[in-house]
């Protein structure tokens, strides 16, 4: 009810200038205007474009790559720049604006030649003074999230107009695997240090395969057919990125063809998409996983609950965990049950044997009690010998819901062997805070990897405590395992390597990898002909390839037949819009009119 | 209206904008979650780069030190520089977001005006008929409504079930238009739902006051006055009661800007509207602390401003200063 | 005494009541809200329900059927149970909001509109200062500080809705303070306590609490809301949370109006009584509304 204002009470009398009828008639006009404009020939874009409008929950945070630290900036800047080396469809590194490379004998100088035809949108060509400036740039600023790929770079010379040697103090096992964009240095020169560390890049100019062409804050980004690439103009004419705040609706908008395809919709709409013989939805297997994370903290100050740093209880809340069943549950089965680090798929991947835990809560029994951990006081909860409770915080994120319904999931299970656990949900930066000040027991969160194993190791060095670790795991043998790996060229040896790395991690057990849940992505195969998947089992964007921007075709067949393309489906849709627009006002055309007509006839009486 | 009086008012909102400044700051400054740590949020970040940052966006120096500063740039029309959009400036992330919401807010707001006082017309005229009873239940259901939740059922029956409406943005992505008509038109049409959700919760509001308000005129003195002159209660109504309980309304639209934002956050988020409804609520989620501040401020310097002039509206029309008979 | 207020106040509620029983609107807004009163106090009594009782793939999301009459949710949990547990939440945020807003608005209004000083003048302008604050970002914002335990989401609600209660007890109190019965009791020299207890307070109190029923339905809808947003209280049933769970796991797409609708209708209608009920205490309370 609202509340009646005091002031209101006491209103009297009030001169009113003009009538309210004098309301109506504007109403009337307003509405006929738009009643007239509708049935109007409304004409859209002259040509036919083709335009694939791909369907995204993630807003892009910077067009800088200096400042970008978001997965669909990584995207866009593959099809707006180019590297020196990409990926091919093996995830193999193939030639990018690099042609031809070579490394010494030594392994410590590597020899770039570029492309001849690499040009600039702009029209210029692209030099080797180019890569020199940007990787320059890159690692003296330390800025944005392609940095630490080009660590340990010692000097990149330009020796003439197309070739870079580049030299490394130590062999660098992952310089092919960097895909830090090329920027124009005609562009990049004209601004000073400080300039470029809030440049915003509205106008990216790149060599790439696509054009920026028009970034709509919170609705799109628009990127149009570059045809002059130097490797060929991609088939289609326009890629659209359209932002979805919520990605239920953006299914909706899949299925009705509102746009072409979606990245990362729930798992809960994988039946019906698939039900929809226009859409071919796949659940891809990407490199990433999601962890519980504990907190091995062995410093005196943190806030950890100091029984966790027994390896005991983690390795047994993991024994405890019913991952299938949450897997299936939560995440509709899309995805692998987690066992190591590096995930499956991935070359470096290392498969857990004899010492695998599975789901047994017997064995999650077995181990506390062996450990010293029993139930003493019989309120369900097991102590130590002190007497404390085998009871921890589990924080989750608030904004994945997946995540929460997991993190009720386990606390279920674990307490089945013994231990509780209290859960809390906070915010992405709340949970951060916690993290670096150490505040914390364990927590939900995810990872993407690279195809440089380098990256994910890297995570749980102990230099990294205070800056990337998020559980304060510190192992002096991993240290040193983590820097021989990196200067291992071959890639055998250096596997062997990593699966040392791997093996005594999942003995030690700071996380426990729950999932490598899979990113779901659909398309509409009636549209849009030449979708391939890379690799054969991963999806169609987000991949680390241009493939799919680059050949698939607009399905010209049935493009006629199926009356669902967005012109089309402007023209329908605005001409059910104009229906009713009419209905309502004829609707107010008419009591208007019956309003007036009654008014009329009472004031008639009273003159 | 005496000077005195609008003087008041003004110190008063003055006053009360200040105290929002330093509120609306320490607030942000408080809330937990380091944005330094979702700024850099990942790798390899060197302590340089750390450093840098940090002096990039003033966080290195003591929290009243940047409050001076924060004030200082405020006069100087400088809401500071965005973390999540990095690099923008907060008044252009703001400016490019704020049409859309004031497009949807004022279309919302003109038909629940136009259909709420209508049907309030129509409950007091008939009051105690069928029809007052049906559009009193019709009002005070729809007021009763979650906002969020109506957006949710308008979804799944126009935009899914009937595919009438798109499910959301502000237009179809893309698409060029050669004429303002046409553009007009798809703005239209991607309008129509946020603008019915929200106009759904105003309309009871609306409608209510109108018919109380108007009731409370129908049977005041004069108005029994002029019926036992022998006026038809529909003359009387048209030509006394609804410009008299038209007042209110101006009042109500003030009071109501609060209802009015919380329900452009929730309607901006189902619909993917892209206003600042949104923008605040990804600023929280992101601890955006410039950008939030900008938001904030901006919205509850127009609630003062709107409050303000409904003030003074009505100490313009209060009969205690201008008597008439 | 002939005419203590306290005789006034007593006569005038025996009056209410009467009038009370005859207005439709308040009977059904009562009817509903003690069906839900009383599915708060027994419900989940008689027709128990384990939040953590999770099903496997197979029980997710499935339509109403012989064990689960309104189907499942998208954990495989029993929706109906849900919805009774939830019952429980949304009456105590509702309540105890209320409650500490009815409170603190009540005692600093009737302060503020009794006495003309400093301090009154601080506590309009704080009670100015907050009814300016837009309620959602604010919210939004304290509870992401606090925390989203039921208790704090109560704290935020509570303090963030005082103010208007104040302003309109301030309003209340200060009409009562001219009326001649006051002025003779104050010109004897009767204490002041003794004058905003005995007095002031019973003539506001019909006012206070009409305006509290109302109160209450929007704390609800605040509580709905903020859940719908993620800020609920993960380890309680509430209509909000469900509906946050609804929405994220698309059941609106999917078609599960099993999972949205009954909660969404249990808000409107828990709501609805509380508006009935505050619309006909305000009708009844204000003669001139009587209908023809």
């Amino acid at each position: 009810m609202p509340q009646r204002n005091d002031r209101v009470q006491d209103i009297l009398i009030l001169k009113m200038e003009g009538n309210p009828m004098k309301k109506k008639i504007v109403v009337f006009v307003l509405f006929s205007v738009m009643l007239i404009s509708c049935f109007t020939n409304v004409s859209f874009a002259a040509e036919e474009v083709s335009s694939l409008r791909i369907g995204v929950t993630q807003e892009i945070d910077s067009l800088s790559p200096f400042l970008s630290w978001s997965i669909s900036g990584d995207e866009i800047f593959m099809l707006i720049y180019d590297s020196l080396v990409r990926v091919d469809e093996n995830l193999e590194p193939s030639p990018g604006l690099a042609e031809s490379w070579k490394l010494s004998d030594d392994n410590l100088t590597w020899t770039f030649v570029l492309n001849d035809n690499a040009k600039w949108h702009d029209g210029k060509p692209v030099t080797a003074e180019d890569v020199k400036y940007s990787y320059e740039y890159i690692i003296s600023s330390g800025l944005g999230m392609y940095a630490g790929g080009l660590e340990d770079i010692s000097s990149v010379e330009a020796v003439d107009e197309k070739t870079v040697v580049i030299k490394t103090n130590e062999p660098k096992a992952n310089m092919l695997m960097s895909n830090a964009p090329i920027l124009p240095k005609h562009i990049l020169e004209t601004l000073t240090i400080e300039e470029l560390e809030t440049w915003p890049n509205d106008s990216p100019v790149g060599s790439g395969p696509f054009k920026f062409e028009e970034l709509n804050v919170g609705g799109f980004l628009k990127l149009v057919k570059n045809e002059d690439y130097f490797k060929g103009s991609p088939n289609l004419d326009e890629i659209i990125f359209v932002v979805y705040a919520n990605s239920d609706v953006m299914t909706q908008a899949l299925k009705i063809g509102e746009i072409d395809a979606v990245v990362n919709f729930s798992a809960s709409h994988l039946e019906e998409l698939n039900s929809v013989p226009e859409i071919e939805a796949v659940s891809a297997v990407v490199q990433g996983f999601t962890e519980l994370s504990f907190n091995c903290s062995k410093d005196l100050d943190s806030k950890g609950n100091k029984l966790l740093l027994d390896k005991n209880i983690r390795q047994a809340i993991e024994w405890a965990i019913d991952k299938q069943n949450i897997m299936d549950v939560v995440y509709y089965s899309q995805g692998e049950v987690g066992t190591t680090l590096v995930p499956p798929g991935d070359y470096y991947h290392y498969e857990p044997a004899d010492e695998l835990r599975s789901f047994n809560i017997e064995k999650a029994n077995e181990l506390l009690e062996e450990a010293g951990y029993k139930d003493i006081d019989q309120d369900g909860i097991r102590e130590d010998i002190n007497g404390n409770k085998l009871s921890f915080l589990f924080t989750l994120r608030s904004e994945t819901p997946e995540e929460v319904k997991a993190g009720q999931m386990i606390a279920a299970n674990v307490e089945k062997a013994g231990i509780e656990l209290k859960i809390e949900t906070v915010d992405d930066g709340v949970l951060i805070d916690k993290v670096y000040s150490q505040d914390f027991d364990m927590f939900i969160w995810g990872w993407g990897t690279a195809l440089d194993p380098t990256v994910i190791l890297n995570v749980m060095s102990t230099k990294e405590i205070g800056n990337l670790s998020d559980c304060n795991y510190s192992n002096e043998e991993y240290d040193g395992l983590l820097l021989e790996q990196q200067t291992i060229m071959d890639e055998t040896e250096r596997r062997k390597v990593v699966w040392e790395m791997q093996k005594i991690l999942y003995d030690d057990a700071p996380y426990i990898i729950l999932f490598y849940d899979n990113s779901l992505q659909g398309v509409r195969t009636d549209k849009w002909d030449g979708w391939t998947r890379v690799p054969e089992d991963g999806g169609y964007f987000f991949n680390l390839t241009y493939t799919n921007y680059m050949n698939v075709k607009p399905n010209i067949q049935t493009a006629d037949a199926v009356s669902d393309s967005p012109q089309e489906q402007e023209k329908s849709g605005s001409s059910s819009t104009a229906l009713i627009v009419a209905a309502v006002l004829l609707l107010a055309v008419v009591s208007a009119v019956l309003i007036k007509r009654k008014k009329n006839s009472t004031e008639d009486d009273d003159e | 209206m005496n000077r005195q009086y609008v003087l008041k008012k003004i110190i008063y909102s003055l006053i009360t904008i200040f105290a929002v400044l330093v509120f609306n700051y320490f607030l942000f400054r408080v809330m937990p979650g380091n944005p330094l740590q979702i700024l850099m949020r990942n790798p390899n970040a060197s302590a340089e780069a750390i450093e840098k940052t940090k002096e990039l966006f003033g966080l290195n120096k003591p929290a009243h030190i940047q409050f001076f500063i924060y004030i200082k740039s405020l006069f100087q029309g400088d809401l500071g520089t965005s973390f999540l959009y990095k690099g923008q400036p907060v008044t252009e992330v703001i400016g490019s977001r704020i049409l859309p919401t004031l497009l949807m807010i004022g279309a919302a707001e003109i038909l629940a005006i136009i259909t709420g006082i209508f049907i309030g017309v129509i409950s007091a005229w008939k009051r105690g008929t069928k029809i007052d009873i049906i559009s009193l239940s019709f009002s005070l259901i729809s007021y009763s409504m979650p906002t969020f939740w109506i957006g949710i059922v308008f979804v799944t029956i126009f935009c899914v079930q009937f595919r009438i409406f798109p499910t959301s943005g502000m237009m179809t992505p893309g698409l060029s238009y050669s004429s303002f008509m046409g553009k007009s038109l798809d703005v239209i049409k991607h309008l129509t739902l946020p603008v019915l959700t929200m106009s759904l919760v105003l309309i009871g509001q609306y409608a209510l006051v109108m018919r109380s308000t108007l009731v409370d005129v129908l049977t005041e003195d004069y108005i029994t006055t002029a019926h036992a002159k022998g006026f038809k209660e529909d003359y009387v109504i048209k030509k006394h009661a609804v410009p008299n309980a038209m007042l209110p309304m101006v009042t109500l639209i003030a009071i109501n800007l609060g209802l009015v934002i919380a329900g452009a956050i929730q309607i901006e988020t189902i619909f993917s509207w892209p206003g600042i409804g949104r923008l605040m609520y990804d600023a929280i989620k992101n601890r955006d602390y410039p950008l939030l501040q900008g938001i904030f401020l901006l919205v509850t310097i127009s609630v003062i401003i709107a409050n303000l002039l409904a003030d003074l509206t009505y100490g313009y029309l209060d009969p205690r200063v201008k008597s008439r008979s | 005494m002939k005419n203590s207020g306290h005789e006034m106040a007593y006569k005038r509620y025996k009056e209410f009541f009467n009038i009370f029983l005859h207005n439709k609107m308040a009977v059904t807004g009562a009817v509903i809200l003690g069906v839900f009163i009383a599915i708060a106090l027994i419900g989940p009594e008689v027709y128990p329900f384990d939040l953590q009782s999770f099903g496997t793939a197979k029980d997710v999301m499935n339509p109403p059927g012989t064990n689960h009459i309104f189907g499942t949710d998208d954990m495989g949990r029993d929706v109906l149970g849900n919805l009774i547990a939830g019952t429980r939440v949304s009456l105590l945020v509702g309540g105890l909001s209320t409650l500490i807003s009815m409170i603190i608005g009540t005692v600093l209004g009737i302060y503020a509109g009794y006495f003309d000083n400093i301090f009154s003048m601080v506590i309009m302008r704080v009670t100015d200062f907050f009814l300016v604050i837009p309620w959602l970002p604010l919210m939004l914002v304290l509870t992401a500080i606090l925390g989203t335990s039921i208790w704090n989401i109560i704290f935020v609600i509570g303090m963030t809705s005082w103010p208007g209660t104040a302003r309109i007890v301030r309003a209340q109190t200060l009409s009562i303070k001219e009326r001649p019965f006051i002025e003779r009791i104050m010109s004897i020299g009767a204490d002041t306590n003794h004058i905003m207890i005995k007095h002031i307070l019973p003539n506001v109190f019909p006012l206070v609490f009409a305006n509290t029923i109302l109160v209450s339905a929007e704390a609800i809808l605040s509580e709905t809301t903020l859940s719908f947003l993620g800020l609920g209280d993960v380890s309680r049933s509430s209509w909000g949370m469900m509906l946050h769970y609804a929405f994220e796991s698309g059941a609106a797409s999917i078609g599960a109006y099993w999972y949205f609708l009954p909660p969404g209708i249990c808000v409107v209608l828990l709501v609805l009584s509380f508006t009935f009920l505050g619309y006909a205490l305000d009708e009844i309370l204000n003669p001139k509304l009587k209908r023809r």
